[in-house]
């Protein structure tokens, strides 16, 4: 047989072990954590066009950050400044923010070369998800206050009906997902958020953008935002969900109808080790 | 004779010899005798028997009509057999089990690998191996992508380091230029992915700056540099061409969108400079090319050349300019560049008549 084609045998081999063995290597030993999530932070994945031919089953990670903007309503959301996320964090994960200012033109276009990869942490029904309930519900209290004194402005009603529906999804069916810190040392992380069934680490990348004059950090994406449901958990969504499409339109919030138990691996590769 | 390009040559030689005696008889400039004429057959004959059982070569125009075709086949077949196999499995993996579909996955590229050098070993033409080995490395490609699936592993672009190697291992074991392409544009992304990388880019956004191909256009460029490639035909060329297009796409993107470049400059510097770039290296590469007698890479270079020079113009007077003025002023550019090429051509065949 030729060399050639020895070789390429050896690459094959080579390649699958390695890949194999990182797996391998990832769901050794304990997992890194172990969190039962629901359908409002684990969403089946479907496609728009009823011609897709893909067969398989994945479920889309929900997750958010909060604001602290709290004045214009929007204080949450998965591509808004996270209020942790200030200047010294992002120097303490090594942009180098004084030399970005003092060159504020050159860098106007760049900002894709000023990423980081970053470990991220997210927080499963915390601090952050209480708040967003917290804030929500103050701003209710005080656009119905504002209704109270004004009657007849209709725009308002309109907008608290608006408000009064997002608030119950909110409690509902939204996640409850959040991202609450980033950092560059897997240990220094997992011995901060300990607790296994409350915060997973999962790899990400953190960008920066001008926000008027002032620098600003954003979680650009997290590398891993879908999860692969294999048999016979793909069956048991199937099954409990039917062909109700995520996108369609619902009238009322639906609860969540399964629970995920998603593990993190020592790669911080997750998996699901059961579906109910 | 090394390679099957070679003797390709050779054959279509004799071919033209025997077309330029008979018109030589037919003017009476020249007369073989009997003995010539058979001692000629014979040899020839013999040649050419030698030549085809070792490279499987077209010996008459009908043989190289049909070959053609068998290329067309066997390229649009190897495509889409390599699409079949793709979507099949994507259409029926969500009903097997995790064990079954990793056996699958990892068996796929090997027992078709075993499948082409099989057939390669009883078929002398080569167009069912050529087709077979494309269906190997898109089940490699198909391997890697759906085990990252399967267990979301972290994207990484290291998997084209792997897909480069085993097109390049394939393209020479069973000559296959189109797995070249393959290997080439595999290696072309990692390079550019690391580039990108070093300068703080996530690596799946590498396509932002086009720049990040200029180290991967110098490396395919000069492979053919580095290593021989006399024993495979048609290599060379597509190295160069490669090279050339990865130098050259870039070089126009950015003469249009210099948003796009690392330089810290204002953009209309930045797309100045490589509109200067653009002609600059064009013509340069029209020059090495006419100087190493490459004419792929004076016919690629000549096409960008051409087509920044269009560019310009339409930059330029699109907008102010009517028009028929407008084509009018492109048709006389395409005149002028006529005689330019007609003048170099005189002046190379000038040059090779006093070597000569």
């Amino acid at each position: 047989m030729p060399r050639l084609m020895l070789a390429s045998i050896l690459l094959l081999l080579l390649t699958n072990i390695v890949v194999l063995s990182g797996v391998a290597y990832n769901r050794s030993g304990e997992p890194l954590s172990s969190i039962e999530l629901t359908e409002r932070e684990l969403t089946v994945k479907r496609y728009y066009s009823r011609m897709d031919e893909d067969s398989s089953t994945r479920v889309l990670l929900n997750w958010r950050v909060l604001t602290d903007d709290m004045e214009s309503g929007f204080f949450y959301g998965r591509y808004r400044h996270p209020a942790w996320l200030d200047e010294v964090k992002l120097s303490n994960l090594g942009f180098d923010l004084d030399k970005i200012k003092r060159n504020k033109d050159k860098y106007l276009y760049q900002w894709d070369t000023h990423a980081i990869d970053a470990i991220l942490v997210l927080e499963y029904q915390g601090d952050s998800y209480r708040k967003t309930l917290t804030f929500a519900e103050q701003l209710l209290d005080q656009m119905r206050k504002n209704a109270a004194n004004d009657p007849g402005d209709k725009s308002l009603a309109k907008k608290i009906k608006q408000y009064e529906d997002h608030f119950v999804d909110l409690k509902v069916s939204e996640t409850r997902l959040y991202a609450i810190d980033a950092g560059l040392d897997k240990q220094v992380l997992l011995e901060k958020y300990s607790d296994k069934s409350k915060y997973m680490l999962l790899r990400g990348e953190i960008s920066l953008t001008w926000d008027d004059d002032e620098i600003a950090g954003t979680i650009h994406h997290l590398y891993i935002d879908e999860v692969h449901v294999p048999l016979p958990f793909s069956q048991v969504l199937v099954d409990l969900i039917g062909n109700d499409a995520d996108y369609a339109y619902r009238a009322e919030p639906i609860p969540p109808r399964y629970k995920v138990r998603l593990n993190l691996g020592k790669r911080l590769e997750p998996w699901i080790e059961l579906i109910k | 004779m090394d390679n099957k390009q070679k003797a390709q040559i050779r054959a279509d030689q004799i071919q033209a010899f025997y077309d330029e005696v008979k018109l030589l008889e037919a003017d009476k400039v020249l007369q073989l005798a009997n003995e010539q004429r058979e001692a000629l057959a014979q040899y020839h004959e013999d040649l050419l028997k030698s030549l085809t059982d070792k490279f499987d070569i077209d010996t008459s125009s009908r043989q190289k009509q049909l070959s053609t075709g068998m290329k067309i086949a066997s390229f649009s077949g190897a495509l889409a057999l390599a699409a079949s196999v793709f979507f099949l499995f994507y259409q029926f993996w969500g009903f097997i089990s995790t064990s079954v579909q990793v056996s699958i996955l990892v068996a796929a590229p090997l027992i078709t690998l075993f499948m082409t050098y099989w057939v390669s070993q009883r078929e002398a033409t080569g167009y069912f191996a050529k087709l077979l080995s494309m269906v190997s490395f898109s089940c490699l490609v198909l391997n890697l992508v759906m085990l990252g699936q399967i267990f979301n592993i972290t994207p990484s672009d290291k998997a084209l380091l792997v897909w480069a190697a085993y097109g390049f291992l394939l393209a020479y074991a069973f000559d296959v230029r189109l797995l070249l392409a393959m290997g080439i544009l595999s290696l072309a992304g990692f390079i550019a992915a690391r580039v990108g990388s070093w300068s703080g880019m996530y690596w799946l956004y590498v396509g932002e700056r086009p720049e990040n191909f200029f180290v991967p256009a110098l490396i395919i460029f000069t492979i053919p540099l580095w290593f021989k490639q006399r024993h495979y035909s048609g290599f060379v060329p597509i190295y160069r061409v490669f090279g050339c297009l990865m130098f050259f796409i870039p070089v126009l993107v950015l003469s249009n969108w210099g948003y796009g470049s690392y330089l810290t400059w204002s953009t209309s510097i930045i797309e100045g400079f490589y509109q200067l770039i653009g002609f600059v290296g064009s013509a340069a590469l029209i020059a090495l090319g006419i100087r190493k007698q490459w004419p792929d890479v004076i016919n690629t270079a000549n096409a960008f050349f051409v087509l920044f020079l269009y560019t310009k113009m339409f930059d330029w007077w699109w907008d102010i300019m009517p028009k028929y003025l407008f084509f009018l002023v492109i048709a006389l550019t395409s005149l002028l560049l006529l005689f330019i090429y007609k003048r170099i051509r005189l002046q190379s065949q000038l040059s090779e008549d006093s070597h000569a």
